[in-house]
């Protein structure tokens, strides 16, 4: 029988300022553990947030073990680690007050005549995690995350709104210049959008900025490379292994010890983290694994991860395509005629269709190489055996972000990618 | 427990405390074998106060005067205003709680289990990819300085399944306040959609009739309208639903009520204290009123809802409770000569502010004659309220999808890209 244990603290702050008023201040101290158990082949697990012995939670996640199965994990091989991110400037030594003022300014650049709402939030958390299973595997870390988003909306015919956000796994040093950059270009995107025309429709060529380039990259490949979608029978490129998948110029990795805000050291099964290659030179390299899909499909471990004291599932943390050689405006001119379009609320992917829609913010219509005038947010979508094929990739890698969501479970992620120039679907009117 | 309520006499105007007790037992499937079970029992307290006219807010995992005392520390620095809490009123809801919930056990789910598998198999040679049952108990106490003094329970079962085949894939999925779900009809309907979904073609670019199932409907309209009709949202401007009194959409009628008898979303209190009612938001198409939480009701002046809602973060925000959708119009018949789409990909991206989306189809079908040919990568693309203008029926195929009960609704003129 194998068994592992994570012990998972959390402490964060939260603070909105909506309109100008200090609202929705969150504060919160939490801590619970997580068991596993795997016997004869099948999972047992339990969770809890009140005080519980390790003996005990061990011995409630194995009388869920119940039925059997073919599950098998993988040995780890580094056995022991701990990590401390300690940051420049830990939050905790920052008054709320100082937070406040900090929020405050920023405010102020976001201000306009045809500013209507404004929102800023400022979030700080810190996780604690102890891990330790039945092989002698221990592990611990501290990691702190701090950022802050930056919304508005405005009115002109239409009501549109814009956001943008800088978080790390890092402390109160990342505030500088750049959270008033954002507050400004957020008030300038909105002056324009609200006299930009809907965007056109149909199949075209689309260059996209860096951060829609990141989103689109999580969406058209990240998710179907979850290995535990290869075990379930559900992912376009279960045998695409070796294979070619995309273009010569595509290389596309997966990697939790960059300090975006996907950052791991170790991920929730104790082991420690590692770039994964998943495309070079446009072939298939390697799936995301879990201990359980590295053992099942000869992989390697590292990439399972849990919101809280969730069961860890297979996760992507900073994922991104590496840089081609094309200039902003050689991209412009491959596309000749088609969009360009700038950031991202997001997007969804089915991995076993691999169909994927993602969505941009804001755009310019490109007319003979050239930009043209402003359009309004609009989303794109694509097929993840189609899509790499044509792509053309410029220089200048940028991380962009996020939360992912799968299977109920939010965790942090980070996107990237060159700016670059794809075909793809575009919803307009 | 008596210790921390002196601390909060002593330091705050007046204050709550909420406490959400949650057990979870669940049980998931992989290529239709059953691979784990998993349960959790989680308690979590928050704590708010007013102090000086201002609230302040701290939640944790255990009740102790620290928890208090952050809560007094961020109400000094907080501008948000609020004189009183509810006084704490309960309604009678029926079927909100099931004892036979409480009951169940890893061989209720086992065998729960096999059921949606078996029901995926005998429609043909489908994998059950992904797919689980769930089984869960709240247990809320809300106690306040103004009265409030309240406790129930909630129960609530789901059960999921997806199902693949070749490069195919469809997904289902039942919700009960009880502990009896449809489990052959979710193990059947989504086996039936993935072998329909087979063979896909694509189809012309062009403006059709679109019939969007119960699932698209909430998909679409729980992102793209039901933020615009929430009272903060109106007044911080973030809402284009400013007029009461003006036709926004066509004739529908939009009703959030969270005193239906087994509605998902059904409470006798909402996380704040407030009774459930039922919120007339369109009448006929027409404005009629939004929907809030105790907060903003006070700041803007009109009835609290009881649309005072906790997520993860335990702080009360508006949200929705179960919303019905009506119309004058119904039919037996609404699929033929329209696209019908079962699911849609990527509904949280729609603008909530504007109401625009472009929007990925899932299991989207063209009917014509009786005959249902299975379309490839169709995007629908606009805005909401325009699209509520031209509804032209509604089915009868009436079910509830999360905090939305609606049938499959046809529209005329939708813009499909591909």
């Amino acid at each position: 029988m194998f068994y592992d244990v994570r012990y998972v603290k959390t402490r964060s702050l939260t603070i909105s300022l909506e309109n100008g008023r200090v609202e929705k201040v969150k504060c919160d101290e939490s801590s619970g553990k997580a068991f596993r158990v795997l016997k004869n082949g099948f999972w047992g697990f339990y969770s809890t947030s009140a005080e519980i012995s390790d003996d005990e939670g061990v011995r409630m996640a194995e009388e869920n073990a119940r039925g059997k199965g073919r599950s098998r994990i993988s040995e780890v091989e580094v056995r022991s680690g701990r990590f401390v991110l300690k940051p420049k400037i830990d939050p905790a030594d920052v008054s709320i007050e100082e937070k406040v003022r900090l929020m405050r300014d920023v405010e102020k650049a976001l201000r306009d005549d045809f500013i209507v709402s404004t929102r800023v939030v400022y979030i700080e958390n810190v996780r604690i995690f102890e891990y330790r299973d039945s092989s002698g595997v221990e592990v611990f870390y501290e990691v702190p995350r701090t950022g802050m988003i930056v919304q508005a909306v405005a009115k002109g015919e239409t009501l549109q709104f814009y956001s943008k956000r800088i978080l790390k796994p890092a402390g109160y040093e990342i505030f500088g210049d750049n959270v008033f950059e954002i507050a400004e270009e957020v008030r300038n995107v909105l002056g324009g959008l609200i006299k930009a025309k809907s965007p056109p429709s149909g199949k075209m060529n689309v260059v996209v900025d860096p951060s829609l380039g990141g989103v689109f990259i999580h969406e058209a490949f990240g998710h179907a490379v979850e290995a535990d979608h290869v075990l379930q029978g559900s992912s376009v490129v279960a045998d695409k292994i070796g294979k070619k998948v995309a273009n010569e110029s595509v290389n596309v990795y997966d990697d939790p010890t960059l300090k975006e805000f996907g950052f791991y050291p170790f991920d929730d099964e104790g082991v420690k983290a590692e770039k994964k290659v998943i495309i070079e030179k446009g072939v298939l390299k390697s799936f995301l694994h879990s201990r359980e899909t590295s053992a099942m499909l000869n992989g390697k471990p590292g990439n399972a991860r849990a919101q809280g004291l969730d069961f860890p599932i297979v996760r992507m943390s900073n994922t991104f395509i590496g840089e081609g050689d094309l200039s902003f405006e050689e991209l412009l001119e491959e596309a000749k005629n088609g969009v360009y379009l700038v950031g991202s609320r997001g997007g969804e992917t089915n991995p076993a269709t691999g169909y994927f829609q993602f969505n941009a913010q804001f755009g310019y219509i490109v007319r003979n190489g050239e930009l043209a005038e402003m359009i309004r947010d609009v989303s794109l979508s694509g097929n993840t055996l189609e899509i790499l094929k044509d792509i053309k990739l410029g220089k200048g890698l940028e991380f962009d972000p996020g939360f992912c969501g799968k299977s109920g479970q939010l965790v942090p992620v980070a996107d990237g990618s060159p700016p670059a120039l794809i075909k793809a679907l575009v919803g307009g009117a | 427990m008596n210790e921390i309520i002196r601390h909060l006499d002593r330091n705050a105007d007046a204050w709550e405390i909420y406490c959400e007790r949650s057990k979870s037992k669940s049980i998931s499937i992989e290529k239709g074998e059953i691979k784990l079970i998993e349960s959790s029992e989680d308690v979590d307290y928050a704590v708010r106060v007013i102090v000086n006219g201002t609230v302040g807010f701290a939640t944790s995992s255990n009740l102790s005067i620290d928890v208090c005392e952050r809560a007094i520390k961020i109400a000094k620095i907080s501008e948000e205003k609020l004189k009183e809490l509810p006084e704490g009123k309960k309604a009678e809801v029926e079927g909100i709680y099931d004892a036979k919930v409480e009951k169940i056990d890893s061989d209720w789910l086992l065998e729960s289990a096999e059921v949606l598998i078996n029901s995926a198999r005998e429609v043909g040679n489908v994998n059950p990819a992904q797919g689980y049952v769930e089984a869960s108990i709240d247990e809320i106490k809300l106690i306040n300085s103004c009265g409030a003094d309240l406790e129930e329970k909630l129960t609530f079962c789901e059960a999921f399944l997806e199902c693949v085949i070749e490069d195919s894939s469809a997904f289902e999925f039942d919700q009960s306040r009880t502990s009896k779900l449809d489990l052959e009809f979710v193990g059947r309907r989504s086996a039936e959609l993935a072998l329909e979904s087979l063979k896909a073609e694509k189809i012309e670019k062009g403006r059709y009739d679109i019939v969007l199932s119960p699932i698209a409907i909430h998909e679409l309209l729980s992102n793209a309208l039901y933020p615009a009709f929430f009272a903060e949202n109106v007044a911080k401007g973030r809402s284009p639903l400013t007029e009461l009194g003006r036709q926004y959409i066509g004739e529908i009628t939009i009703v959030d009520d969270g005193a239906i008898p087994y509605g998902l979303m059904s409470f006798s209190f909402d996380d704040e204290g407030v009774n459930p009612k039922e919120t007339i938001v369109f009448e006929g198409g027409v404005l009629k009123s939004y929907i809030t939480d105790f907060r903003h009701a006070l700041e803007i002046g009109i009835e609290p809802t009881g649309n005072g809602l906790r997520g993860e973060d335990l702080y009360p925000v508006t949200s929705p409770t179960n919303v019905v959708l009506e119309f004058d119009d119904v039919s037996d018949d609404i699929e033929d000569g329209a696209i019908v789409v079962h699911a849609l990909i990527g509904a949280h991206t729609s603008n909530p502010v504007s109401g625009d989306f472009s929007l990925e189809c899932m299991n989207a079908f063209f009917v014509k004659n009786g005959d249902r040919k299975a379309v490839k990568s169709a995007m629908i693309y606009g805005n909401v309220y325009e699209l509520l203008r031209n509804v032209e029926v509604f089915g009868k195929d009436v079910r509830q999808i999360e905090n939305t009960i609606t049938p499959s609704v046809r529209f005329n003129d939708v813009v499909v890209s591909c």
